[in-house]
């Protein structure tokens, strides 16, 4: 028999082990994983691989003093999403990139440099995705301080 | 009005080319501009055929706010064209730029970004978001009325 919700979750906890910083489930179908960026890689290729689920997309978003990155995976069997989050300080934007071990990741990583300015160390191709050619280096328009002068 | 631009503007109303441009829409006005080729309602029984290049276009049907990055390549399309060319700003974001108004990626609204280049361009706007395909051939025929 397939494995149901309660058992894929037993699952995930048992490959997770103890490198979770934080673990919320505020509902029965999401869970919120926050790890150490220093795991971030290792643990994105666990979930991906070895856990088997399938990357949907990420999030990238300025917190005030911290930057932080929300990698969102799916489990479609049970119909599960798990949000591997991370925390970076402003002035230390780097988190190492998981598209070495998760190659869809690729272009979303990208946008989030343009447009948070997170830099993601190990990304085989950072340049620019989405900002215009001639936008100023290091303007991320999606920081708070950032104002529009339109 | 010299006899060839009376010319020119018979060729136009009878079967208006025109060439779609995305100058950073969110793809539904695209899908609505596709739709009118549908069977449905099948705008080519009318004349209007999609061109590949904006030199054979008789209209611009241009979807979207302009953004930095489309504005200065709007210009060139539009420059590209041969005139009389009408420019059609399809849907609430080309006509008035819409929520995206004080985005950063805001680079003037699509009507501001083309007279720059012909102050006497002929501009007409059909709002909506995004327009129904109805909306779009009336609004396209009673322009054409007008010319
Ligand atoms: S008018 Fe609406 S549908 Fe059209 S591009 Fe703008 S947001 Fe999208």
């Amino acid at each position: 028999m397939a494995e149901d919700l309660e058992q894929t979750i037993q699952r995930l906890k048992e490959l997770a082990g103890d490198v979770p910083l934080g673990w919320d489930r505020p509902r029965p179908k999401r869970v919120y994983i926050a790890v150490d960026k220093k795991d971030a890689r290792e643990f994105a290729r666990m979930l991906f691989e070895d856990f088997g689920a399938r990357f949907a997309t990420a999030t990238g978003t300025d917190i005030g003093e911290e930057l932080e990155v929300v990698y969102h995976f799916e489990c479609d069997a049970v119909g599960l999403v798990i949000n591997m989050r991370e925390r970076t300080p402003k002035g230390d934007p780097v988190v190492p990139s998981i598209t070495p071990v998760v190659p869809a990741a690729d272009w979303i990583e990208r946008e989030m440099n343009d447009l948070v300015g997170i830099v993601f160390d190990g990304h085989p191709d950072p340049r620019r995705l989405i900002l215009a050619d001639d936008w100023p280096d290091g303007v991320y328009p999606l920081r708070r301080d950032k104002k529009n002068d339109a | 009005m010299s006899v060839l631009d009376k010319v020119k503007l018979w060729g136009l109303k009878k079967s208006p080319w025109v060439y779609h441009v995305n100058t950073g829409a969110c793809n539904n006005c695209d899908i609505e501009v596709l739709e009118l080729l549908t069977p449905r309602f099948d705008v080519e029984r009318l004349g209007v055929l999609l061109a590949c290049s904006p030199r054979h276009a008789d209209a611009l049907l241009v979807t979207g706010i302009c953004t930095r990055q489309a504005r200065p390549r709007l210009q060139e399309i539009y420059r590209q064209t041969a005139k009389p060319c009408l420019v059609v700003c399809l849907g609430a974001c080309a006509c008035t730029a819409g929520i995206f108004h004080d985005a950063w990626h805001f680079a003037g609204p699509v009507d501001e970004v083309i007279r720059e280049v012909d102050p006497d361009a002929k501009i007409i706007y059909i709002p909506g978001c995004p327009p129904k395909p109805e909306a779009m051939i009336a609004g396209i025929a009673k322009a054409l009325q007008d010319l």
